[in-house]
């Protein structure tokens, strides 16, 4: 580093924004603006020589940060003078729109200005932005800079600042009085509950910011002052409580965490230097239901000021701490800062405005602004553009104003009875959730609605299936006859009668007759031990058993069904009048105390349900539907729908038998012999059919298909669009509110749909007051379907069913026990329910949240998670499906890329289905007592090295050092990237020579310390991911891993090569590894060369030869050079001459085409590959392997960003490789390296982007289909290059010094396997650009927005027809993808011990080189 | 290198003999270029050429731009298997005029 200035490290503060900043490369985190807008419109002029001063004596404004070995170094940059941007715009609301914008700006934080600023000139105004980095000022800093300037401004000559670097270089800490901290900030955030965050809406950028400014209003400020003066306390405290109490209402949690800045200005200097200061800190507050507001005005005083005491310890520090615990991630969302800094405006006209980041990675920030400080204040809130809407915020605001108003006029009253919505509101968000009122005949019943069908069609087919079939007419006649026998048998209106009978179509006939005769059914599953079936009879007093099995002591009279058939002796008896509100069935659910309650349900429900326009799913049956299978289980009110909701519609109904309902075969048949076209189906039974070809092919005959009863997920919806174009439907209602309260059709997102027509929901808090727009509450639903209670149960009814009362609302619901929220188009999103909330470790964990994740990994079909108790130790557990069973790391890696820490499961079970309930559900109870083993994983330190790591580690992540095994990763000991840093601090004391990077590659104490001890012996491997897919199996990936872990501390010492079979050799670099090993060695060389066009092997090579070095060689032929015919792609690719023997093959040859015609690329470098294994095998050579590092493809930005890279010791990093090309060049890579591991001797070099030589530039013959040439060749043509590109650096090898490189390394000992062979050190691509423009050709760099428009435009101008192919076959991995970096350590130690340096790419070459292209017309 | 001019139904004829190189393609250049000059059709006859460098394609290259410009032709005659590859590999084969064996 060549720099004169002092650098100094940053202070912990700016180290803070620092780490952060990092995290989060390319977001404009931590970028502060300031729009000052003056009316009496200054010339540019001034306001620029104004800045020029103000950049003079400021030094804050210079300071610029370096990277440095051991961490961010900053320095004065110095001043030199500028001339600011002028940009002219055409009025205000175009500068508030550039404002908006600009503000999102991203510094380069690295060498680069981290101030800057532009003029606006517009009608009778002139504006200047200015923006700085938090890294070199806070708000005050920032705040001071711009008064300096107005005073600049005003001709005034304000005093000087004091200097923020002298003070920074005094900057230090004390290691003890950290330690306190630590313990501190660990002791006061311990078991933290932060309640239920909001969650992303689908389709939004994660980290984009929107800001939105709310007036407080004078009186309400003024109102606010008196109080906090009243109370003691600043308006910062009372702003604070009202942001706490809005918090624990939203997020539902008495345990509210706020970030909040410290100014940690303590002298009179720091007050007096611009700089950066400020130390965040989490404040924590606990709002019990009796905290009163005043007294928690009080709290936040003292919570304030013991944290502040120990703020020196860093945010970051608290969080990475916390992190091992997996609590941060929630801990550190909602921020609150106080602006209190006047702004002098020194006489000007001017007003401004400010932004506080163009992008954030908490939730929400508000700031109390009170810049005229006369303490007029206002909200600004920023908050993440995913997770709120605009109209959520602005409610936000309200809500503030509403609790101050509240909290200050009843401050003694508990906080808990502060309304958050108004009556008004409330009715908003009921009207939002409320189905819609459709007239429901009150006299209706289910029976009068089937006679009614009946009577409309007669003859249709009404049932089928195992058993008799009936029309509609027939249906209605037999039910008749078995309600009179029935009636004839004893049963009375609005009795019981349960009965347990086979899947036949005798069961519906049955259940419609028990209604005729006026009573409620029970039904009972043949399935159920007598235990429970004895429970439900005498539970329910039923009257009569309908059954033919033999049921012991059943306590009440028992009869057959197959009689009740029979013609009635009365058969012109009247049938009672049954009421809407007369019970039609009980059925039994599985209690939480573990003893079933009996729901009872009404006709009113099920009649309002199967209106034919209650809802979308009843609309397209009536209107489409030509029969269903039912498969519910009778005993599960889904089964009412699949019967009601056809049969009362006029729909026909395939009444599956047991084997309809659990053979995915039998299903299918009953699905194409019906010509049933509706489907209903729980989703992880019908995840498992469509693994059926059977079921895939009925499928296609079916148009409509509900899938409900328990959570749709994503490996569904991505199924089903597979399958079937049929319409999805997802419904969602516990059986207390009469099958579902929610229906909706799923298209891209997974919702359970909208309130259905007669019901209303309201999602509630604990409280049970309607929770504000966004926030996760209770669903409780009301309506028609709400059931009469739970039978003989008054104190569970009354529990369960209640009479919410809450402002304006009031209404009958029940509790549901599960929760969701809204989505503003009305749609629900559904959570879990309470009881899948655990806690593990004292840390809630959603259930639903880790399955969610672990089933959206390719292949899992399905998973349950739960906690398990293993070896007095509580684990979670993921139990899942899938095709095969998958690596655990694998599938840990995957989770924890969604899921904080805490929250991936740390054991993982494959079984080929999981247990399954009789309704179809996962049975979570047979999971909890599936035996599962756990490997017993300690390996305990074997040397003094690795003891002094797992001391390192053991202090670093505060877990008893003999806990710590050696083949224990850092990340799964809970280790965070903060942590990282930590521990390479701490090894530098126990001399381990540690780099950042190391400890993500090699994350186990063993590793860790092999990679940094020269002596120690090579051991294990890096930690690499096991593979999936095809590309790499596991097992592959463990036998790589082996392989390659050897390519570390390469010792000097090079073999001869011998004689060398060298394929390729007409190509580019084939010729120029053949030109070195002719021009340096004396060894033989046979090169393997296809005849062509009547050409012999020797003629070819010879022109070629003559081409690129003008010599060919021909005293060398049959000396030492045989050209000697051969083909890859033959089993025996060359016939060599009896008695020669060769020592190494360099296997050069390859097709590069990337994207090629069908099988010519895998058959010459895979099969080509794996001929020249062969040959190595039987003659007993080396193989030197050329490949590319391109086979690192494309990695996902977050994966990069955790520091996966391609390194020697790496080829499996779960790249994706997008063509053809690149596949089989890994395939390659991958054949050579297993067979290592079987004792070939074989070396991979992975080359970079091979260029003209270093020598004359020359390069290739066949440039014309070089993509690189190809790109320079559209440059040049357009005349433009868009700005990313021009931005963007590229790899530059030149060939022959490549090949030199190669010469070199293949002859280094056997143990190393791979090497990357080219020069790390990048060519900016604006450097070719100036030099492509010195040749005459001129190229604009433009926006790149503007440049899609230019390509849309020229792609239709014939003139620039074939000028644009270059910047389309750029390869690029996609949205989310990003080049897998490459690391290359390992290589260029090596090459720098044998001696190998790499040429300067100078000035000089790249004019020759393009001038060489130019000349052979590569431009034209 | 040696260079032989002879004029065939009006065209002019240049007989290559040797190499065409670095050291050799700046003369034939200037040969080839005053040649064009005269106006008329040009010939160049490769039987004796035993192998081209990337400089003498350049010098080539040169030629085609100046017959283009000046509306005139160019054409290679008798290029032998070796030569013919290069200029299939270099795609010069597209750009040149070749008489077909």
């Amino acid at each position: 580093m060549d720099i004169h200035h002092n650098c100094i490290p940053l202070t912990r503060p700016q180290y803070q924004i620092w780490l952060a900043s990092e995290s989060c490369p390319d977001k404009a985190l931590y970028t502060e603006s300031v729009l000052l807008t003056f009316d009496n419109a200054p010339d540019p002029v001034l306001l620029n020589r104004a800045l020029n001063r103000l950049v003079e004596t400021t030094e804050t404004l210079r300071i610029r940060v370096t990277r440095a070995k051991d961490g961010p170094l900053q320095y004065d940059a110095g001043y030199t003078p500028f001339a600011c941007r002028v940009v002219p715009l055409s009025g205000e609301d175009e500068l508030a729109a550039v404002f908006d914008e600009q503000a999102r700006f991203c510094f380069d934080l690295y060498d680069s200005p981290l101030f800057n600023a532009v003029i606006y000139t517009l009608p009778g105004k002139t504006a200047l932005l200015l923006r700085v980095h938090h890294l070199v000022a806070d708000g005050y800093g920032f705040t001071s800079v711009y008064d300096r300037l107005l005073a600049l401004c005003a001709g005034e000559e304000p005093a000087d600042f004091d200097s923020f670097l002298s003070r920074a270089a005094a900057d230090s800490s004390n290691e003890e009085e950290r330690s306190t901290d630590r313990l501190f900030w660990q002791d006061y955030l311990g078991g933290a509950e932060p309640g239920r965050l909001p969650h992303p809406m689908p389709d939004q950028p994660g980290h984009r910011i929107a800001w939105s400014s709310h007036s407080v209003g004078s009186a309400r400020s003024s109102q606010l002052r008196a109080f906090a003066a009243q109370q003691n306390v600043t308006p910062y405290c009372v702003f604070f409580a009202a942001y706490a109490v809005y918090l624990s209402r939203m997020l539902g949690t008495e345990d509210v965490i706020i970030i909040t800045p410290r100014l940690n200005r303590d002298t009179a200097m720091d007050r007096n230097a611009a700089g950066m200061y400020t130390l965040a800190v989490p404040v924590r507050l606990h709002i019990t239901p009796e905290t009163s507001f005043a007294a928690l005005c009080q709290e936040v005083q003292v919570q304030n000021r013991l944290a502040a005491a120990h703020k020196r310890y860093g945010l970051s520090e608290i969080m990475g701490d916390l992190s091992r615990k997996g609590a941060a991630g929630t801990l550190s969302h909602f921020t609150l800062s106080y602006q209190n800094f006047a702004l002098p405006l020194h006489g000007l006209p001017v007003r401004y405005a400010m932004h506080f980041g163009g992008a954030m990675t908490n939730l929400l920030t508000l700031h109390i602004l009170d810049w005229g400080g006369n303490g007029d204040y206002r909200f600004q809130l920023d908050y993440r553009a995913a997770y709120y809407t605009p109209h959520e915020i602005a409610q936000t605001a309200q809500m503030l104003c509403t609790i101050l108003d509240q909290g200050i006029a009843g401050c003694t009253q508990p906080c808990r009875m502060i309304e958050l919505l108004s009556d008004e509101d409330k009715l908003c968000q009921r009207a939002l959730l409320s189905g819609p009122v459709l007239p429901v005949d009150p006299e209706a019943t289910i029976i009068s609605r089937f006679r009614a069908q009946a009577a409309k069609h007669p003859d249709r087919r009404a049932l089928s299936g195992k058993g008799a079939s009936y029309t509609f007419q027939e249906l209605d006649e037999v039910s008749d006859r078995v309600a009179r026998n029935l009636i004839a048998a004893g049963v009375k209106p609005q009795s019981y009668v349960a009965f347990l009978m086979p899947r036949t179509t005798a069961l519906p006939v049955m259940l419609l007759g028990i209604l005729k005769a006026g009573a409620a059914y029970v039904p009972i599953d043949g399935s159920y031990p007598e235990e429970r079936i004895r429970f439900i009879l005498t539970d329910s007093k039923a009257g009569l058993l309908i059954t033919d099995a033999d049921i012991p002591d059943a306590g009440c009279p028992v009869i057959a069904p197959g009689p009740l058939f029979d013609p009635p002796q009365t058969p012109d008896s009247p049938l009672p009048a049954v009421g809407q509100d007369w019970l039609c069935y009980v059925i039994y659910t599985s209690g939480t105390t573990g003893k079933p309650k009996g729901v009872m349900i009404e006709h009113r429900g099920i009649v309002n349900f199967m209106q034919p326009d209650n809802n979308e799913f009843n609309r397209d049956i009536c209107a489409n539907g030509r029969g269903i299978v039912a498969v519910g289980s009778i005993c599960f009110d889904i089964s009412m729908f699949e019967l009601f909701s056809t049969l009362l519609n006029g729909v026909p109904v395939v009444f599956a038998d047991e084997d309809g309902m659990n053979n995915p075969d039998a299903l299918a048949r009953y699905i194409t012999e019906n010509d049933a076209n509706i489907l209903h189906c729980t989703p992880s039974r019908l995840l498992a059919y469509l693994e059926e070809p059977s079921f895939r092919e009925a499928m296609r005959g079916v148009d409509i298909v509900l899938a409900a009863g328990e959570a749709f997920t994503q490996p569904l919806l991505d199924a089903l669009h597979k399958a079937t174009s049929a319409r999805l439907y997802n419904g969602y209602g516990p059986t207390e509110i009469t099958i579902g309260a929610t229906v909706g059709r799923i298209r891209e997102h997974i919702t359970i749909g909208s309130t259905i027509a007669g019901a209303r929901i309201y999602l509630l808090d604990k409280n049970h007051r309607i929770v504000p727009p966004g926030a996760t509450g209770e669903i409780a639903v009301a309506g028609y379907g709400v059931a009469r209670g739970y039978l003989g149960r008054p104190d569970l009814t009354a529990e369960r069913f209640i009479d919410l009362r809450d402002g304006p609302v009031s209404d009958r619901v029940y509790l549901t026990g599960d929760y969701g929220y809204a989505l503003p188009d009305g749609n629900l999103a559904y959570c879990g329910r309470n009881d899948e909330q655990v806690k593990l470790r004292g840390l809630r964990i959603e259930l639903k949240e880790v399955e969610r994740c672990i089933e959206s990994f390719p292949g899992i079909r399905q998973c349950a998670v739960l906690v398990r108790l293993i070896d007095g130790r509580e684990h979670l557990c993921c139990f899942y499906s899938a095709a095969e069973p998958r690596e655990a790391d694998e599938l840990k890696q995957y989770a924890g890329g969604f899921l904080t820490r805490y929250m991936v499961p740390d054991l993982f079970v494959y079984m080929t289905d999981l247990p399954h309930t009789s309704n179809g559900k996962i049975d979570k109870r047979a999971l909890a007592n599936q035996a599962i083993q756990v490997e017993r994983t300690y390996i305990p330190p074997r040397n003094a090295r690795e003891r002094a790591m797992c001391r390192i580690f053991s202090q670093v992540l505060k877990i008893p050092e003999d806990e710590i095994g050696a083949t224990d990763s850092f990340f799964d000991l809970g280790g965070t990237s903060l942590q990282a840093a930590q521990i390479v601090l701490l090894a530098k004391h126990e001399e381990f020579d540690l780099e950042y990077g190391q400890v993500f590659d090699h994350p186990t104490v063993r590793d860790l310390v092999q990679c940094v001890d020269q002596d120690a012996a090579p051991h294990g491997g890096p930690s690499l991911p096991a593979g999936s897919g095809q590309l790499c199996t596991p097992k592959e990936a463990a036998i790589l891993r082996d392989t390659l872990c050897h390519n570390r501390n390469y010792r000097k010492g090079l073999q001869p090569l011998g004689t060398v079979l060298l394929t390729g050799a007409t190509g580019f670099l084939g010729i120029h590894v053949l030109y070195e090993l002719l021009t340096t060695g004396y060894n033989k060389i046979y090169c393997m060369v296809r005849p062509k066009n009547n050409l012999t092997p020797e003629k070819r090579l010879k022109g070629s030869l003559f081409y690129y070095f003008e010599n060919n060689f021909a005293e060398a032929f049959g000396q030492r050079l045989f050209a000697v015919d051969g083909d890859l792609i033959r089993d025996e690719i060359v016939s060599l001459p009896d008695g020669v023997k060769i020592d190494t093959v360099i296997h050069c040859a390859a097709d590069v085409s990337h994207f090629g015609v069908g099988n010519r690329i895998r058959q010459t470098n895979v099969d080509g590959v794996r001929n020249v294994i062969a040959f190595c095998k039987k003659h007993d050579a080396a193989l030197v392997h050329i490949s590319t590092l391109s086979v690192g493809g494309f990695i996902e930005r977050e994966m990069a960003e955790i520091g996966v890279s391609l390194s020697e010791q790496r080829l499996w990093v779960r790249q994706d490789l997008s063509n053809d090309y690149l596949e089989s060049k890994f395939t390659a890579e991958k054949l050579i390296l297993l067979e290592i591991a079987r004792g070939l001797r074989a070396k991979i070099m992975r080359v970079g982007n091979l260029q003209g030589r270093i020598t004359d530039g020359e390069f290739q013959m066949n440039q014309a289909t070089n993509g690189f040439t190809k790109l320079l060749q559209s440059i040049v043509r357009t005349g433009r290059c868009p700005q990313s590109l021009a931005r963007s650096w590229i790899n530059f090898s030149p060939v022959d010094a490549v090949a030199r490189a190669i010469c070199r390394l293949a002859g280094s000992a056997e143990e190393y396997t791979v090497f990357h062979i080219f020069d790390s050190n990048d060519l900016p691509v604006s450097k070719l650009l100036t030099h492509i423009s010195a040749l005459g050709y001129p190229v604009r760099t433009m926006e790149d927005e503007d440049f899609d428009k230019f390509m849309l435009h020229a792609a239709e101008d014939p003139s620039f027809s074939g000028a644009l192919d270059g910047f389309l076959t750029r390869v690029t991995g996609g949205r989310h993808l990003i080049e897998t970096p490459c690391e290359s350590g390992f290589s260029i130690r090596a090459l720098e011990q044998e001696g190998f340096l790499w040429p300067e790419i100078s000035d000089e070459y790249l004019s020759t080189y393009l001038t060489g292209l130019d000349t052979l017309g590569a431009f034209q | 290198m040696n260079i032989s001019k002879s004029t065939e139904n009006g065209q002019i004829v240049l007989k290559l003999n040797g190499r065409l190189d670095t050291t050799t393609a700046p003369d034939f250049q200037d040969t080839l270029l005053s040649e064009i000059k005269s106006g008329k059709n040009i010939m160049l006859d490769f039987s004796e050429l035993a192998y081209v460098s990337s400089a003498g394609l350049r010098s080539l290259l040169t030629g085609q731009k100046a017959v283009v410009a000046g509306n005139q032709t160019m054409t290679l005659r008798h290029v032998s298997d070796e030569i013919m590859e290069v200029f299939d590999m270099t795609g010069f084969s597209d750009i040149l005029t070749i008489e077909s064996a």
